[in-house]
């Protein structure tokens, strides 16, 4: 099951990244087109808990278990009590929930820093580039804050480390030999008459690298806030239940289900407020930069892009997280890098150029990250 | 979170607060804006029917080389420059003239003068002096003139756009005491430093990168009236019919470092992502170090390691460990009493037959 989280989460990032890479290199730069993407990304969250009700509606053929798991694990009750004490406890139940919006609000406002900056960046460099700074950018963040954090296990750190390292220096040959040219790499730009540098991209280049680099920092926050704010409230309150229900094969299943239930409800929450805040930016921002250029061309791939890439990265990485491991879970962001490279090695093959040294990064990316990933299996503490 | 993690997070945000604080002026030239002040074709190239512009920049031309004896390859345009304009004042100023110049008129920079490491330093700085005190365009040696530089005398001052971001400073003109060049030259002192590296040393000391923080400092909180810096933009610096300057054999002053850095650029990518593995690695060092730390065994390790330096310097003597030993054996000792408490209570029965003072026979015989 991991392990095809983990693919499905690699490859929904790679889709969703080519597909906003082809989007902007085949129509014209927009001012609004990273808002636009980041609009219909996020808001598209909404539908994860819909679909998830639908999906155990359909493998379960039994509408009414499943929809009590789900209204069960939505907060729904089925009778109201009208003594004074429930009154008390409900007021307090909604106090609770107001704090609660405000965490899902924090954490979307997060959120929609880091997409609107990786949507704002895809437009400056190229896919590969994106996906190697975004991607390294977040696997040591995410690394780093929940170790400190203590969400993770503190055992091998010193080992895990050396991991990180191997890794983060195969990205760096990477970065460094990596040899193909498009429209925005830039490379062969020197002016060979005065020395000088003609390479109008350059700076584009620079400002992508590092808009996105410093933009997906804030994904180490969101993980991190996540985890404590919304997973271990669920994970708690189920094994309460299991406490007050007594454990059997039944009521784990259910639990496991409430569970996934009660995770993609808060991400929908999420997508909402996404959607009430992000909505009338757009609005605001389509005024004077209309972004409805080429609008068949761009909405059939933001659909793929959302469909098939956003939306199951996001989940299977969410509930990669929760089975597994949070650490177990960063190992996709390596994954990301090298099934990025792949994927234009394959789908661009007669533009693509690869080095030696290269393919040396890659190799020891790819080790490092298999040792890192078993090492992490290894260690599950949850 | 620990107590002591917290501090260590609240010193790195205190370290990053610093560094944005130390580079703000660096960062802030990653807004390129030298087109809000771009010198426009209608400026440059007015229709032959339009009312003549009044000239604000006196009609003088300053180049600079170490002595009179210019290097062949740059004969040519230095000619161009000088006969293309008749009615201009031409100057070549040179290392005994520059001198002379600083200690005649600027004697408070005469010190820093001297005190630069390359001497590319001095002609850079000296061109600064030139235009603020007498006005006129400076060119670089290696710029050969291709027309008149007539449409640039209209405007207060110029320079022009460089690549990737911000000015440089080998085409400048400007009226005498523009404020920007006054500003310039009262930062000089201040930016004198030593970066280690030469190119980075010359480029920020002196060099375009020095105008160019300089330049948005001046324009950061808005600019004096008339006071505005024009800036010309590439296709009309080179390489066009219609540039006012060429390009000779030139960057004379380019060592190993520069060419090095300037190849940097072709591998942008792998800087940025340079930058934050090396934060990374620092970052998680000090994370692993925590760990060990934690773990206990560290902590101790280091404070015995501290006791025995302590000793070796003569600030803690031996005397001092065989107390601390002694005081140590006691407390263990103590602890041995207070653990031997727990132990049953040994019970005294006295021996009533043998007439015991202290004991009180209440029995009824």
């Amino acid at each position: 099951m991991s392990a095809l989280l983990w693919v499905t989460t690699v490859a929904g990032y790679v889709i969703q990244t080519k597909s906003i890479s082809h989007i902007y290199s085949n129509t014209v730069d927009q001012k609004t087109d990273a808002l636009y993407f980041l609009f219909t990304h996020y808001a598209s969250w909404i539908l994860v808990s819909p679909l998830t009700i639908l999906y155990y509606c359909v493998k379960n053929r039994s509408q009414p278990k499943s929809q009590a798991i789900a209204m069960r694990s939505l907060g729904t009750r089925d009778n109201i009590s009208e003594d004074v004490e429930t009154q008390i406890l409900e007021s307090k139940q909604s106090r609770i929930d107001i704090i609660h919006l405000i965490k899902l609000f924090v954490l979307a406002v997060l959120m929609a820093i880091g997409g609107y900056t990786y949507f704002m960046s895809l437009k400056m460099s190229p896919a590969v580039d994106i996906a190697i700074i975004d991607n390294t950018s977040k696997f040591e963040i995410v690394s780093l804050l929940i170790g400190v954090c203590g969400i993770t296990s503190r055992r091998h750190v010193l080992r895990n480390f050396l991991l990180m390292t191997l890794i983060l220096v195969g990205v760096v040959i990477v970065s460094y030999t990596k040899a193909t040219c498009d429209l925005l790499s830039g490379k062969l730009s020197i002016n060979q008459e005065t020395g000088e540098l003609t390479d109008p991209f350059l700076f584009d280049r620079l400002k992508g690298a590092l808009i996105c680099g410093l933009g997906a920092l804030v994904n180490g926050p969101i993980i991190v806030l996540w985890n404590k704010w919304i997973v271990r409230g669920i994970v708690e309150a189920s094994d309460t239940d299991e406490d007050e229900d007594g454990i059997d094969q039944i009521t784990n299943k259910n639990s496991s289900v409430e569970k996934s239930l009660a995770i993609n409800y808060q991400i929908s929450l999420i997508g909402i407020i996404n959607l009430l805040f992000l909505g009338p930016i757009l609005l605001f921002n389509c005024r004077h930069n209309p972004p409805t250029q080429t609008v068949g061309f761009k909405s059939a791939w933001t659909i793929v892009s959302v469909l098939l890439g956003h939306l199951p990265m996001l989940l299977s990485y969410v509930h990669l997280s929760e089975k597994s491991s949070p650490e177990f879970a960063t190992t996709t962001f390596i994954g990301s890098i090298i099934a990025t490279a792949i994927a234009e090695w394959i789908g661009e093959s007669t533009m693509t150029i690869v080095t030696r040294w290269e393919v040396v990064g890659y190799l020891i990316v790819s080790i490092g990250a298999i040792l890192l990933a078993s090492n992490y299996k290894s260690t599950k503490h949850f | 979170m620990r107590r002591e993690l917290k501090y260590l997070v609240y010193s790195h945000l205190a370290i990053v607060v610093v560094l944005l604080y130390l580079t703000f002026d660096l960062l802030t030239l990653a807004i390129d804006d030298t087109f809000q002040d771009a010198l426009l074709s209608v400026d440059l190239n007015p229709p032959e029917d339009a009312p003549p512009k009044q000239m604000l920049i006196p009609k003088i031309i300053h180049q600079t080389y170490k002595t009179e004896e210019i290097p062949e390859h740059w004969k040519d345009g230095q000619q161009r420059c000088i006969d293309l304009h008749p009615d201009y004042k031409y100057i070549l100023w040179t290392d005994e003239m520059a001198r002379e110049f600083i200690k005649e008129e600027y004697s408070w920079f005469l010190d820093t003068f001297d005190g630069y490491r390359y001497p590319i330093e001095r002609a850079d700085a000296l061109r600064y002096f030139l235009l603020t005190h007498f006005g006129g365009v400076y060119i670089d040696l290696d710029d050969g003139c291709e027309r008149k530089l007539d449409p640039l005398l209209t405007v207060p001052a110029f320079a022009r756009k460089t690549s990737p971001t911000g000015i440089s400073n080998d085409v400048m003109g400007s009226v005498p005491r523009h404020p920007f060049f006054l500003k310039v030259i009262n930062s000089l002192k201040k930016y004198d430093r030593n970066w280690l590296v030469p190119y980075i040393t010359i480029m920020f000391s002196t060099g375009p990168l020095f105008v160019s923080v300089i330049w948005k400092q001046y324009k950061r909180w808005g600019v004096p009236e008339n006071g505005v810096v024009r800036i010309l933009q590439p296709a009309d610096y080179k390489k066009h019919s219609y540039s006012f300057f060429s390009i000779s054999q030139g960057s004379s002053w380019h060592l190993d470092d520069a060419h090095f850095i300037k190849s940097l650029a072709n591998h942008i990518l792998a800087c940025v992502v340079l930058g934050f593995v090396v934060a990374f690695i620092i970052l998680y060092a000090e994370y692993c170090f925590y760990c060990w730390l934690g773990a206990g065994r560290g902590a101790r390790k280091i404070a015995k390691a501290g006791r025995r330096f302590l000793c070796w310097i003569g600030v803690s003597t031996d005397a001092r460990s065989q107390a601390s030993g002694q005081s140590l054996e006691m407390s263990s000792k103590y602890r041995r009493l207070r653990k031997d408490s727990n132990l049953p209570v040994h019970i005294v029965i006295p021996d009533l037959e043998s007439g015991d003072d202290k004991v009180t026979d209440l029995s009824d015989k």
